[in-house]
């Protein structure tokens, strides 16, 4: 067996291993430090990130489904100046690179949010948020349209010089023209895909089981869309692709990186298991041991 | 971690006891902290489970669960066979503060009841005179009573009223003959709303136990939520014991 390296480069940033939690699934990184160190991982994604603090929707904000779950969190945050104060300082000392999700309600919010935490100097990476489908103003509202979404990239890109990924939503006809309006615009990667809309009703209240109505789908139940949007954007832009979307196992991992992903993140599967992304990042390297791929390189793309 | 189920029994219809034992912080237990449990093989079901710790042995190494068979999850963990394991993260969640008062209420209703029982004998211990109102839909809901009576006074009302006083466990407030000094309580949210007014009438300080739709269990995801007069605050991390004059029901 050779020695398999995970290490990969995504958009000039270096990580160790291509796993990160996705954004929202692992708070601020604090409350998972204490099952393993964070530098265990490619990256840490923090949660989005709006200017003033955010108190979320109404309870249930969380509904299981087979093979899934419903969230409508709501983007809650505690704000733009609280997170640089007390958030991020730590997050930004535990030696793993720093992803920071923006949000807004307009393109002025997204560039002012951004605009700081570049300038806080305690990110890498910026993702931008265009594809929450739980807020009545912004998030998915930037994510659907192309002309749209070319126009705030593009605002976004004047004020930052971070790598700048975008956050794309499946809940469209064609991911294809929004990917390439992001691109095109000056996105350097592309995060593919956030949660699908959907609904659990409640037979006893009949009423939706969450407050808001609808929420967003995750978990292993979503995994084959997610994979067919990767493969999918995969040829149709010439940018990193984060894969996201039900992986649970490091075989999971693997099958993204196949449909040419160059790195992943993991979401549903923090909440089934705190300990889910070591052994994500352990069975990748056993699984490429195994089958003679020294490096991700090597096995990016093998679908295509 | 991995924790072995060392008995089951179901106390009550679709209410069941379980012990577990195995490697755990037992010693650092606090009566209102709960375990997170995987259900299945965490793909059907991707969310664990919060059931509120019942009753700890620090000397035989194991703690108590009581749950209700709620849907397909629970239902999971109620088939469970002695000698199976179970992977649980915990203890978590701020559990209830010991009262430095020498009385104290404790009102619990339906499944709500289990996490009073480690902090009635904790109390008890600590040489308090404990008073406990425990509510039930009907007198065959009924678990534990036993084993509350021995602690202390106890008062039971049942909505249909086949045992004790007809009601809810907050309508035996009125039978109460002296006010304690410090109250405790976990249950369904009318009955906390009830009670929460009554101690704002009497004066009275002290903790709930608030319940509510999880997902991380350790403060991250910020699903399982609860309004405060400081905010939202998080049931698993913040809580799910809540100064009764701050949360907002």
């Amino acid at each position: 067996m050779r020695a398999a390296n995970l290490a990969v480069q995504c958009a000039g940033v270096s990580m160790r291993n291509p796993v990160m939690p996705a954004s929202g699934c692992f708070g601020w990184g604090r409350e998972y430090s204490r099952y393993y160190p964070l530098r265990t991982l490619g990256s840490v994604v923090a949660k989005a990130v709006t200017k003033e603090a955010r108190p979320g929707n109404d309870t249930p904000r969380i509904a299981e489904t087979p093979g899934g779950m419903l969230n409508a969190i709501g983007l809650a945050n505690p704000g733009l100046e609280r997170v640089l104060a007390d958030e991020l300082p730590w997050l930004a000392g535990q030696d793993v690179p720093v992803w920071v999700n923006v949000a807004g309600s307009d393109e002025e919010e997204y560039c002012m949010v951004a605009a700081a935490i570049d300038a806080s100097g305690m990110a890498d990476v910026l993702e931008l948020n265009v594809s929450c489908p739980n807020v009545k103003r912004g998030g998915l509202a930037f994510g659907t349209e192309p002309s749209i979404l070319k126009g705030l990239v593009t605002a976004v890109r004047r004020v930052t010089d971070l790598p700048l990924f975008v956050k794309l939503t499946p809940n469209v006809t064609d991911a294809g023209v929004l990917a390439e309006a992001a691109v095109a615009a000056g996105a350097d990667g592309l995060t593919v895909m956030n949660t699908l809309r959907g609904m659990a009703i409640d037979l006893d209240r009949r009423c939706p089981v969450l407050a808001n109505g609808q929420g967003g789908l995750s978990g292993p139940a979503v995994k084959p869309v997610a994979l067919a949007m990767v493969y999918q954007l995969a040829r149709t832009v010439d940018v990193p692709i984060i894969g996201c979307g039900g992986i649970q196992s490091g075989t999971d991992a693997v099958e993204f990186i196949m449909a040419g992903a160059d790195a992943v993140q993991v979401g549903t599967a923090n909440f089934t298991d705190p300990y889910a992304m070591p052994r994500i990042i352990a069975e990748m390297q056993t699984w490429m041991e195994r089958s003679g791929a020294a490096s991700i390189a090597e096995i990016k793309g093998a679908v295509h | 971690m991995e924790l072995k189920v060392l008995s089951k029994n179901e106390v009550a219809t679709g209410v069941w006891e379980m012990t577990l034992g195995g490697d755990f912080s037992y010693e650092t237990v606090q009566p209102g902290q709960f375990i997170h449990v995987q259900v299945g093989d965490g793909i059907t079901h991707v969310l664990r489970r919060p059931i509120s710790i019942a009753d700890v042995s620090v000397s035989a190494g194991n703690l108590t669960i009581l749950f209700r068979i709620v849907g397909r999850g629970t239902r999971w963990l109620s088939q469970a066979r002695i000698g199976d394991s179970l992977s649980v993260m915990g203890p978590l969640g701020r559990g209830f503060p010991m009262t430095q008062a020498k009385t104290a209420l404790l009102v619990g209703g339906g499944i709500g009841i289990p996490p009073l029982y480690l902090l009635a004998r904790r109390l008890a211990e600590q040489g308090k005179a404990v008073t406990t109102l425990l509510g039930w839909a009907s007198a065959e809901d009924r678990f534990w009573l036993p084993a509350f009576e021995r602690l202390g006074h106890v008062e039971i009302s049942t909505e249909d009223g086949s045992l004790g006083m007809r009601g809810t466990a907050v309508d035996a407030l009125a039978v109460l003959e002296n006010l304690p000094d410090t109250i405790y309580a976990c249950g369904p949210r009318p009955m906390l709303a009830a009670l929460k007014r009554w101690a704002l009438r009497h004066g009275k300080r002290g903790w709930f136990s608030m319940e509510e739709r999880m997902a991380c269990g350790v403060g991250a995801c910020g699903g399982c939520v609860c309004r405060t007069e400081g905010g939202m605050e998080t049931v698993c991390s913040d809580g799910p014991v809540f100064a009764l004059d701050e949360v907002m029901l």
